[in-house]
């Protein structure tokens, strides 16, 4: 057994942008509705207010063994959900805001629509942004999704903006739809998974296009394909990251 | 049901049994498809067992892969490991969708196979073309704490160019345990996997394997009019359990000639020829052989659970017996030191008493 926290805008919710990134899931589960409601937040360039201003908050027990934190509504406002996040399942039912996911560490975050820029990416002045779960966007992302990501599973189902795995360590990114430029600038090591050729990228930066053949592709992509091409890089920087485009697209 | 079998560890061998009126296969006490099996019980002793997935391109690179793999593995005497083919895996049941074969090592202790598996890996699956290894039991620390290292170990061959990833652990189906029940884990943490470069492109290996408590010894012999009787009667045997979940008979062709005891006139031999059973030593020394018997073959069985032990041992009986039956075979019995080594004690005719149930056969 574990918990369900639901949070839902309300019509007043703020213009103003909400630093949500102290907001941690594993200290509220003790707490009721209540509680949770009188939580103060503090809105950028505006005055402080309490959570119970802005969202509508339910609580309940569900039979999962993880807890799961639900935010409905359009949550574009707020900035850096899921900051560190490492216990259970964050849903946001609707756009999620800059630095969703910033230095997440376990468990996974599910944004059904779209998120802003600096997804995964690090905060302030850390060197690391996501290190560990699941992150998935059903929609489009901003700038810089994946920033200096250290590991986990970061899925695009639409677009993403410029600047995608810029400085990538490890992990994966996986996007289904286009890519903005200047993607994976500066990345070492880690595999960027894409449906679309890529926009065209400094010769120096990639090796060529090669036809990989793993049964690691088969145990990733679950039997759906057993060879992509690939590309290493970012050479510049001594990098062996790997981008990896569908062989059909390659050959257009 | 391995309780059963524990509890029976305080047992002597029961000299009620020899009176026995247990019926066996044939529904006559005491014989078994015409052939008499004795009252007496196979002694097992703890092990520690994992299971390995290897894979290939086809099935001849796997079944060399395999071959080099668990050669010099049948005894822990001296090969440190006792090691076998499982079965044989259609590519519906393998992480990477190609032919594969489960593997299963058992050791004394899990240090040892600490030690053999990667050396075994390194030296005969690294080494083979278009191999893969994966974990055969499903399952992260947090169910099995104790684990083998894979490609922990073999990852350093690729020299800083080998890449690693963590799949979560809906994704990698954690390589699904093919166990005897068919039951998977999924790993909380999700399975690492190792890409090595290698010469033909990757080569692929799970970070690591978990180790489990099982049992190893369980056995039967087979005491035959002559040696192409013994040799049909194992033979029959062994083909009834080679695709039996949870079981390996490391030994070559799955049966024994030597036959070992405890002890030796060597001080330094810990183990040494069964002289109860050696033909050529009857007439000078106390024979178990009975008169019409010259040759004893010994199936010895290493079992994930004393359940899959004890149906293995039946299946094996079974048909052993149906084969060479009585103008082969004399009787079938079982080797034990007396009860007072290993506390996994299989009692033949409770193994073979229900056939539905081989493993509910209580002390």
């Amino acid at each position: 057994m574990s918990r369900r926290i639901e949070l839902t805008t309300r019509e007043s919710f703020p213009p103003g942008r909400i630093d949500v990134s102290a907001w941690r899931l594993e200290d509220w589960l003790e707490e009721s509705a209540d509680s949770i409601a009188k939580v103060g937040v503090a809105i950028v360039g505006e005055h402080a207010g309490r959570i119970g201003d802005f969202f509508r908050v339910t609580t309940c027990e569900i039979s999962k063994q993880t807890p799961e934190w639900i935010f409905c509504g359009d949550c574009r406002h707020l900035y850096g959900l899921g900051h560190e996040h490492r216990l259970g399942s964050l849903i946001v039912d609707g756009d999620a805001g800059d630095y969703c996911g910033s230095c997440m560490l376990s468990g996974s975050i599910e944004i059904r629509e779209n998120a802003g820029d600096f997804l995964a990416a690090p905060t302030g002045s850390r060197g690391v942004g996501m290190r560990g779960g699941r992150l998935s966007v059903r929609g489009d992302v901003g700038r810089a999704a994946g920033f200096r990501m250290r590991g986990g599973t970061l899925s695009i189902g639409g677009d993403a903006g410029p600047q995608l795995a810029g400085l990538m360590v490890a992990g994966t990114i996986t996007c289904d739809g286009s890519i903005g430029r200047d993607w994976a600038t500066g990345m070492r090591r880690g595999t960027l998974v894409l449906a679309h050729e890529p926009p065209p990228q400094s010769a120096m930066a990639f090796t060529p296009s090669r036809r990989l053949a793993s049964p690691f592709l088969s145990v990733w992509s679950g039997g759906r394909f057993g060879s992509v091409m690939m590309r290493r890089g970012d050479r510049r920087v001594g990098g062996i990251g790997e981008i990896w485009t569908p062989e059909q697209a390659a050959v257009a | 049901m391995s309780e059963a079998f524990q509890a029976q560890a305080t047992d002597s061998p029961d000299p009620n049994d020899a009176q026995s009126e247990q019926v066996l296969c044939d529904g006559v006490p005491g014989l078994c498809g015409g052939v008499p099996v004795e009252a007496t019980f196979a002694e097992a002793f703890d092990m520690k067992a994992t299971r390995l997935i290897l894979t290939a391109d086809d099935r001849r690179w796997c079944r060399e892969a395999a071959a080099a793999m668990v050669g010099f593995g049948t005894s822990v005497i001296a090969c440190g490991v006792e090691i076998a083919v499982e079965r044989s895996l259609t590519e519906n049941e393998t992480p990477d969708g190609r032919p594969g074969v489960a593997i299963l090592a058992f050791a004394v202790s899990g240090r040892e196979l600490e030690k053999q598996i990667p050396r075994r890996a390194g030296q005969c699956v690294l080494t083979c073309p278009t191999t893969a290894l994966y974990a055969g039991l499903a399952g992260d620390r947090s169910i099995h704490p104790k684990r083998i290292p894979l490609g922990q170990s073999l990852r350093y061959f690729g020299d800083g160019h080998q890449i690693s990833k963590v799949l979560p652990p809906d994704s990698a189906e954690d390589a699904a345990d093919i166990g005897a029940n068919g039951d998977t884990e999924a790993g909380g943490a999700g399975a690492r996997y190792w890409r090595i470069p290698v010469m033909d492109g990757e080569f692929v290996c799970q970070h690591d394997v978990g180790r489990v408590d099982a049992i190893g010894g369980g056995n039967f012999i087979l005491l035959a009019r002559s040696v192409s009787a013994a040799t049909i009667a194992c033979r029959a045997a062994v083909d009834a359990m080679a695709e039996m979940p949870g079981v390996i008979t490391p030994f070559p062709g799955g049966a024994t000639r030597s036959g070992s005891k405890v002890g030796s006139k060597y001080p330094n031999l810990f183990a040494s020829t069964n002289d109860a059973f050696c033909p050529t030593l009857r007439d000078y020394r106390p024979t178990k052989l009975p008169a019409e018997a010259s040759v004893a073959l010994e199936v010895v069985i290493d079992g994930m659970s004393a359940e899959a032990i004890a149906a293995a041992m039946a299946a094996g009986v079974r048909a052993a017996c149906e084969a060479a039956g009585p103008d082969g075979l004399v009787a079938v019995t079982a080797g034990n030191y007396g009860g007072k080594l290993g506390r996994h004690h299989f009692h033949l005719h409770r193994v073979l008493g229900s056939p539905a149930r081989p493993t509910e056969a209580q002390p």
